[in-house]
């Protein structure tokens, strides 16, 4: 049961959920405290306990105090609401060494009425017992209530029963909720059956109090009013000690214990109003005179009632704001919080103890300690904040207002007066009003529109409350070394004096000695740092932090001090908070004097001396002069020693010069001299550094530490004379700036420090710049980097090396950037510059002109290379042609100071690295044209090791190197053949050779790469005509040839050897085709062709195949365009044969024109006497074809015929041609097959005459298979008259033929159209179901119309297209009448 | 509006970095309001988090008789006005103009070509120092909203 009474401090519990009772477990001797009355009756009043009440003279109260702690814990520990005796109940087994244990005298044989007399005795006594505590339990008004507990021998006892119930009757409790059992049971029990017990209590307790409280609400209205009679015999006693309590003190007792009772019996609002009204009371009497009782003087200040009194205000208050927390209402907490600071401090002005004095701040600082304390326990028992959100409905709007208002109303309304004038402090004049203030600032409630909050309102953290109460111990620290100061000694009491006419006692002095107030400000401090850290606001615990160190520095805890300012300035630093930085160096430099850390104060101060730190002129130079005189002054305190060397990463602080360094060229050369610049550059503007400051050297680290620049300054500080022989230009830029430069590129190796060396002034002025300009020459091939930059500084005692890593810029593939925390300004590296010195020629002596030039962006690296002396041309005469062997001549000159081998490399780069090309280098076309006709040509894309040798020497195969002369030039031809894809080609020449330096034993291999790029077209464009040849043609040229042109029916079937299949006559189909092939020289160069041939693609494997290797030139795979047509042909002829198609050339290119008579005017072996073909040149070749399909069903729309093959070279107008002949194959345009579908063909005179009717032949085929069902319908035409049948129906069987004769009589001259025919095929569609009605009757007949084509017309247009398209016309030339002779 | 004392206005950089700071209240040095400024940063972005909808967001805290108040760009620039109050209620109305009327001066000298957004540098501008000078004086400058100004400058 006691376990419930660890309440803490914060309880916000309520009702029977929480802990139901504060239980005070007591002896079974204890009895109730006798009440007065009890006592006046009997008159044993000096038995009475120490009475509290001020008119008791025992009492620590009397005569005019007001309430006392220990009535507190009266009516917490002694006076209880329910009053709960636990009793056994007597047992016989209890007599130890009875012998007649466990024998009851009557035993249990009489079952009614008969008692044992022992038993009997005990329980009369014990009721007895229990009897006179419940009445003087009731005399006080708590409820009392029993419990017996019985053992286990009483379970088996019948008489039980009816000794309980004579015990419960004799001490008259009630049966219920007065009187209980415990039997015998274990602690699950036990502890059930108290909760129980409490619950059955609750409403006991609750009355009791309810009691209590009406009670002194009846005593609180019998006291007379409080303006109503100020008692005249109070007033001159004022301050004495026989002065009583005053009707006002009697009220706030009174509401102080409502307010007690109320709060035990957990009603919260009420004892706020209380609390509230209590505390209203005890503030008025802090004025010099009360508002509540008119005219009754105040309590004096600093007498032992008003000491308590203040006390008992604060806890007061406290108790107030924390039930305002229970209630949720934060803002009314801080708001009563507050103003009970805002009232005391008028009041501490008005005691004079006002915030000059320590009391005051002591007063203070423990006031929101303490609620920081309280707002801590609140948070950690689940109390949450609020959150002061812009618009939230909740808070800091009007919800929140009225809240305010609510509770202001309820605190004037109380009866403290009338609220409008508040406390008045007194005739003093500095009267504090407390409800204009706040009052009308908060009831008024002047919300306008939209929200507002009062942020002094809003509840923060305990963190907050623990800086303030941090600040207030600052304050009480100092007012308090005041206060020393003046009355130092500590055995005489402080006496006024003209200018502190109210000096402490010297009691406080004395106390206030014995506190350590740095340690107390420190451990306040702390606990705000743990608050706003958990609280996760990292930036204020800085700001603490900073404090906590300020504090420290006060203390004298320098090294304290100086960790925590140094683990601060990171922060402050990396986020460009420079004047808080500034304060932390400052106060950090203090540290570390007192310390004696110089080193520390040399690197604050360099900070300091950066423009950044805002700061005054003059303090900038104390800065600088202070930092001198620690450097060079031998006599200052920190050089009582040598210094160890302090290096200082610059880019990890804030700098006062910085230092970039970068090469001139992004690329050097092996053994010359490359030029770098180091550029120091003084921070900020005019004035950011007050005096020049010097440098003793400046170190350059490079990847290579040969390579090392070390650039010094031995002057000591006093000399200013110039200092080495380094050539110096200065000038000033449009700033202000000055700009100087050093030119120090001789530097002499110096082996001590192992870097190239000059001595040089290094003298930083203020607003200048500094260039330096070096030249280092690498002796090795690698890639250069400045790694550092350091600038020392050198003296007697200090070694000061400031160090500047150059920043990689992150570039693709470099190193992730190092670890180091850079300064923000610094990440993006500034644009790359160089100064430039031009000077004039002509006027050495005239100053040079200093100009920075951008360079490009790049790294600081110089990625070094031998340079090539080696000139490589090319010669060509583009576009080149495709397919052709170009010529490509490559002319190199050796350019270095001695002879050397060269060996080339030339390499056709593929158009796409994903494709296999098939485009080819070499040397010897001849012998490449060779071994590609014998099949065995590799294309190679790349030529290895080609020796070069001096031009017009003949090319050596041996691999006898031969040294090319200095400035000779060497040549050398190559062929580059490209195939199908007219593009450019890139060709990459490298001219390797190998240089022997002078200091080196090896030989360094030195390259040279060339690249250049070729167009590449195609020689020959051709375009092809079908023209479709009718039956007579062939006819006749079958009855030449063969019986053939016998009727096909009486064929007897022919087994084609060359294909092997079976061709039945009746049932192929025959096609004769003109095929007119214009070919056109596209390029600009002139060509001779030797042949053209047109290559049927049916012949094409049975032709190129075999005369691969016998003919030359004419070799399958020579300029065949392979994947592109031969591919495709492949595929296409054997899909052809497939599907049963032929195609024969019947006649070549000689019909109509002589083509080829052309081209061989002179017939003969001689080649070059071919007569070349210019850009542009037109030549139309003519073939025949006969196209013999088995089955013009199966047949692909497209065929194949074939292609040209064309044997030419390009022609030299010098006449002698090197290159062989190449062939070129030109695709041509695949044939259109007609469909196997019934189609007409025309047959009509060569011309008619107007009035002269003629007779036109339609003819019908119908190659199909299937017997085609026809609709012909007739058109008139507007120039003929046509006379026959319009409308008709045939049926044509498969393979046959149906003519029609139509008999015109032409009206008007010209070309004319006939009546057209137009033929409907009727194809009959399978049924289709019934139910689609409605579609049907779209499709009556159901039939698809298909037009039949008429081949072979004339167009009115003109001859271009001879194929008609459907709903052509046929049209004939009618001449006029009279324009007949005959 | 006349309730409201502005002690200071900062405006800070998206790396917390400060861009400017300007103290209206001698009564305390420079450096409170930087260390105010930066301790604010942390709030804000809490804040910030919360609620992201409202570039405004109220009293930060309260430290002394200094009220901070907040306000955040979508471009995370933070505007901070700390007020010097009596026990008054600050209406968000009239927070929001304020900081509406130094976000405008902001988005003006950030519309400046030559002003590098990302510098991270203090910002120096004449003409933005004297429209955060009458905001922070309560003065109208052009382009200020007038109606919620008194009619004379306190």
């Amino acid at each position: 049961m006691l376990s419930r009474n660890n309440v803490s401090y914060w309880d916000n519990t309520k009702g029977l959920a929480g802990s139901l009772f504060y239980v005070v477990p007591e002896q079974a001797a204890y009895n109730l405290p006798p009440t007065r009355r009890f006592l006046q009756q009997t008159n044993q009043l000096h038995l009475a306990q120490q009475s509290l009440s001020p008119t008791a003279p025992s009492s620590p109260l009397y005569p005019d105090g007001l309430i006392t702690p220990l009535w507190i814990r009266r009516h917490r520990e002694q006076i209880p609401s329910v009053f709960i005796a636990v009793v056994d109940l007597w047992d016989r087994e209890s007599i130890v060494g009875n012998a007649d244990n466990g024998q009851r005298g009557f035993s249990d044989k009489g079952p009614l009425g008969v008692v044992d007399p022992m038993e009997r005795d005990h329980d009369t006594s014990l009721a007895q017992d229990l009897l006179e505590r419940r009445k003087v339990s009731q005399e006080r008004g708590v409820k009392f209530a029993a419990v017996v507990m019985l053992q286990r021998s009483h379970m088996e006892d019948p008489s039980i029963e009816d000794r309980l119930n004579f015990v419960r009757k004799s001490a008259g409790l009630d049966i219920k909720n007065s009187f209980y059992v415990l039997p015998p049971s274990n602690n699950q029990e036990i502890s059930d059956f108290a909760v129980n017990l409490q619950r059955s209590q609750y409403e006991g307790s609750m009355n009791y109090y309810k009691e209590q409280v009406k009670r002194h609400k009846k005593k609180r209205s019998n006291l007379p009013s409080t303006t109503a009679s100020v008692r005249p015999g109070q007033q001159p006693h004022a301050g004495g000690s026989q002065q009583t309590l005053s009707v006002q003190g009697w009220m706030f007792r009174y509401d102080f214990k409502m307010g007690m009772f109320s709060e035990c019996k957990q009603d919260i609002d009420n004892a706020v109003k209380f609390y509230e009204s209590a505390y209203g009371l005890l503030i008025d009497m802090f004025p010099v005179t009360s508002t509540i009782t008119p005219g009754a003087p105040g309590l004096q200040a600093r007498t032992r009632r008003w000491a308590e009194a203040k006390v008992l205000a604060d806890c007061l208050c406290l108790k107030i704001c924390k039930f305002h927390l229970y209630l949720d209402a934060p803002s009314t907490a801080l708001f009563n919080f507050r103003r009970h600071l805002i009232v005391f401090k008028a009041f501490s002005e008005s005691w004079k103890m006002g915030d000059d004095s320590f009391e005051y701040w002591a007063w203070l600082g423990k006031q929101y300690r303490v609620f920081g304390d309280l707002l801590d326990i609140g948070t950690k028992a689940g109390f949450k904040l609020p959150i002061p959100s812009p618009g939230s409905v909740v808070y800091g709007s009007f919800a929140g207002m009225t809240e305010g208002s609510k509770d202001l109303n309820k605190f004037s309304g109380i009866g403290v007066g009338n609220g409008a004038a508040g406390f008045g402090v007194g005739p003093s004049g500095d009267a504090y009003v407390y409800g204009g203030s706040v009052g009308g600032g908060r009831g008024g409630g002047t919300h306008g529109p939209g929200a507002g909050v009062n942020p002094m309102l809003v509840l923060q953290h305990a963190g907050y409350f623990y800086h303030q109460s941090a600040n207030c111990s600052v304050q009480r620290r100092l007012r308090f070394e005041m206060a020393e100061e003046a009355y130092p000694d500590s055995a005489v009491a402080p006496v006024p004096t003209s200018s502190r006419p109210y000096p402490p006692t010297l009691q406080s002095m004395n106390a206030e000695r014995a506190i350590d107030h740095l340690a107390l400000t420190i451990e306040l401090l702390t606990k705000s740092y743990e608050q706003f850290k958990r609280h996760k606001a990292g930036r204020m615990t800085l700001f603490l932090a900073s404090e906590i160190a300020g504090t420290y520095y006060t203390a004298g805890k320098f090294e304290m001090a100086l960790k925590f300012f140094e683990r601060i300035g990171k922060t402050y630093r990396k986020e460009g908070w420079n004047l808080i930085l500034t304060s932390i160096l400052k106060w950090s430099i203090q540290c570390a004097k007192e310390l004696g850390f110089w080193e520390n104060v040399v690197e604050y101060l360099i900070e300091m001396m950066s423009p950044d730190m805002p700061a005054t002129e003059a303090k900038r130079l104390s800065v600088f002069d202070e930092l001198l005189s620690i450097l060079h002054t031998k006599i200052h305190p920190a050089n009582t020693s040598v210094h160890k060397p302090l290096v200082l990463p610059m880019p990890q602080i804030n700098s006062f010069v910085s230092c970039v360094v970068q090469f001139q060229t992004k690329q050097a050369f092996v053994a010359s001299a490359s030029k770098f610049q180091l550029q120091l550059a003084t921070q900020g503007g005019q004035g950011a550094l007050p005096k020049s400051f010097r440098l003793s050297y400046v170190l350059i680290e490079f990847s290579d530490p040969t390579l090392n620049h070390r650039f010094e300054d031995p002057r000591p500080l006093d000399r200013t004379d110039v200092q080495g022989s380094s050539e110096r230009l200065s000038m000033k830029d449009r700033t202000g700036r000055t700009v100087e430069w050093i030119n120090c590129d001789r530097c002499v190796y110096d082996t001590e420090n192992k870097a190239w060396k000059t001595i040089v002034g290094l003298d930083i002025n203020p607003h200048s710049t500094l260039v330096i300009e070096g030249a280092l020459t690498p002796e090795k091939e690698q890639i250069i980097q400045v790694t550092k930059i350091t600038l020392g500084v050198v003296t007697e005692q200090w070694n000061i090396a400031l160090e500047y890593p150059t920043i990689e810029c992150a570039e693709e593939g470099d190193q992730a950037g190092s670890q180091l925390n850079y300064m923000p300004l610094q990440k993006n590296p500034p644009r790359r510059q160089w100064l430039e010195v031009s000077r004039d020629p002509e006027d050495a002596s005239s100053s040079a002109k200093l100009k920075f030039k951008h360079l490009d962006k790049g790294a600081k690296r110089a990625p070094l290379l031998r340079e090539s002396k080696v000139e490589i041309q090319t010669l060509f005469k583009s576009p080149a042609y495709l397919d052709e062997f170009f010529p490509v001549v490559i002319k190199v000159r050796n350019g270095e100071a001695f002879p050397v081998a060269m060996e080339m490399d030339v390499e056709l780069q593929p158009i796409d690295p994903s494709i296999e090309s098939l485009d080819s280098v070499v040397l010897d076309p001849h012998a490449a044209l060779k071994s590609l006709s014998a099949g065995s040509f590799q294309a190679a894309q790349t030529l290895h090791g080609i020796h070069l040798s001096k031009a017009g020497r003949p090319l050596s195969s041996s691999s006898v190197v031969q040294d090319l002369a200095v400035g000779e030039w060497a040549e050398q031809t190559i062929f580059v053949k490209a195939l199908e894809i007219p593009t450019p080609r890139t060709i990459v020449c490298k001219v390797r050779y190998e240089v022997s330096l002078e200091n080196e034993q090896k030989k360094s291999s030195t390259e040279k790469q060339h690249a250049f790029r070729v167009q590449f077209i195609p020689p020959f464009d051709a375009a092809v005509d079908y023209t479709p040849q009718l039956v007579h043609v062939s006819e006749t040229k079958a009855t030449q040839e063969s019986e053939t042109a016998l009727v096909p029916i009486l064929q007897s079937n022919v087994v084609d050897e060359k294909y092997g299949a079976v061709i039945v006559p009746a049932l192929t189909h025959t096609e004769v085709y003109l095929m007119s092939t214009r070919v056109n020289n596209e390029g600009p160069w002139p060509v001779q062709v030797k042949e053209v041939k047109l290559i049927i693609g049916s012949e094409s494997t049975t032709l190129s195949e075999p005369s691969a290797g016998g003919r030359d030139g004419a070799g399958g795979l020579g300029g065949l365009s392979r994947s592109h047509s031969i591919g495709r042909m492949r595929d296409r002829k054997k899909s052809l044969q497939e599907v049963g198609i032929r195609v024969e050339l019947l006649d070549d290119g000689s019909i109509g024109l002589d083509g080829t008579g052309r081209f061989f005017e002179v017939s003969g072996d001689s080649e070059s006497n071919l007569r070349p073909w210019r850009s542009g040149n037109l030549q139309t070749f003519n073939h025949l074809v006969r196209v013999i399909a088995a089955d013009l069903d199966m047949a692909p729309e497209h065929i194949e015929i074939g292609y040209l093959r064309v044997q030419w070279r390009r022609f030299e107008d010098d006449g002698n041609a090197t290159a062989p002949f190449v062939v070129t194959n030109i695709p041509l345009q695949p044939l259109e097959l007609p469909k196997a579908q019934p189609y007409m063909t025309v047959d009509l005179p060569k011309d008619a005459l107007v009035n002269r009717p003629f007779t036109a032949r339609y003819e019908i085929h119908n190659p199909t298979g299937k017997t085609q069902e026809l609709a012909m319908t007739v058109e008139p035409s507007e120039g003929m008259v046509y006379a026959g049948v319009m409308q008709a129906t045939l049926r044509i069987l498969p393979f046959a033929n149906y003519s029609i004769r139509m008999n015109c009589y032409p009206l008007q001259a010209g070309l004319t159209r006939l009546p057209r025919v137009k033929l409907v095929i009727n194809k009959r569609k399978p049924n289709r179901r019934r139910g689609q009605t409605s579609h049907q009757l779209q499709h009556p007949e159901g039939h698809e119309e298909v037009l039949v084509k008429i081949r072979g017309l004339t167009k009115m247009g003109g001859p271009q297209n001879t194929r008609t398209g459907p709903g052509e016309t046929a049209v004939i030339f009618v001449k006029p009448e009279t324009g007949s002779l005959e | 509006m006349a309730n409201i004392n502005i002690s200071c206005i900062a405006i800070i950089g998206k790396q917390n970095n400060p861009l400017f700071i300007k103290n209206f209240n001698p009564s305390h040095a420079d450096l409170k309001y930087h260390y105010i400024a930066h301790t604010s940063c942390d709030v804000m972005e809490e804040r910030a988090t919360m609620k992201a909808q409202d570039m405004y967001l109220g009293v930060l805290f309260s430290m002394e008789d200094l009220s901070v108040y907040g306000y955040m760009t979508n471009t995370k620039i933070k505007f901070i006005t700390v007020l010097t109050v009596p026990d008054v209620i600050i209406k968000d109305l009239d927070m929001k103009n304020i900081f509406r009327r130094i976000h405008a001066a902001y988005v003006n000298h950030a519309s400046n070509p030559f002003y590098e957004i990302d510098s991270e540098k203090m910002i120096k501008s004449k003409k933005f120092e004297q429209e955060i000078e009458a905001i922070g004086r309560g003065r109208a400058l052009e382009g200020g909203n007038r109606n919620s100004l008194p009619a004379t400058a306190p």
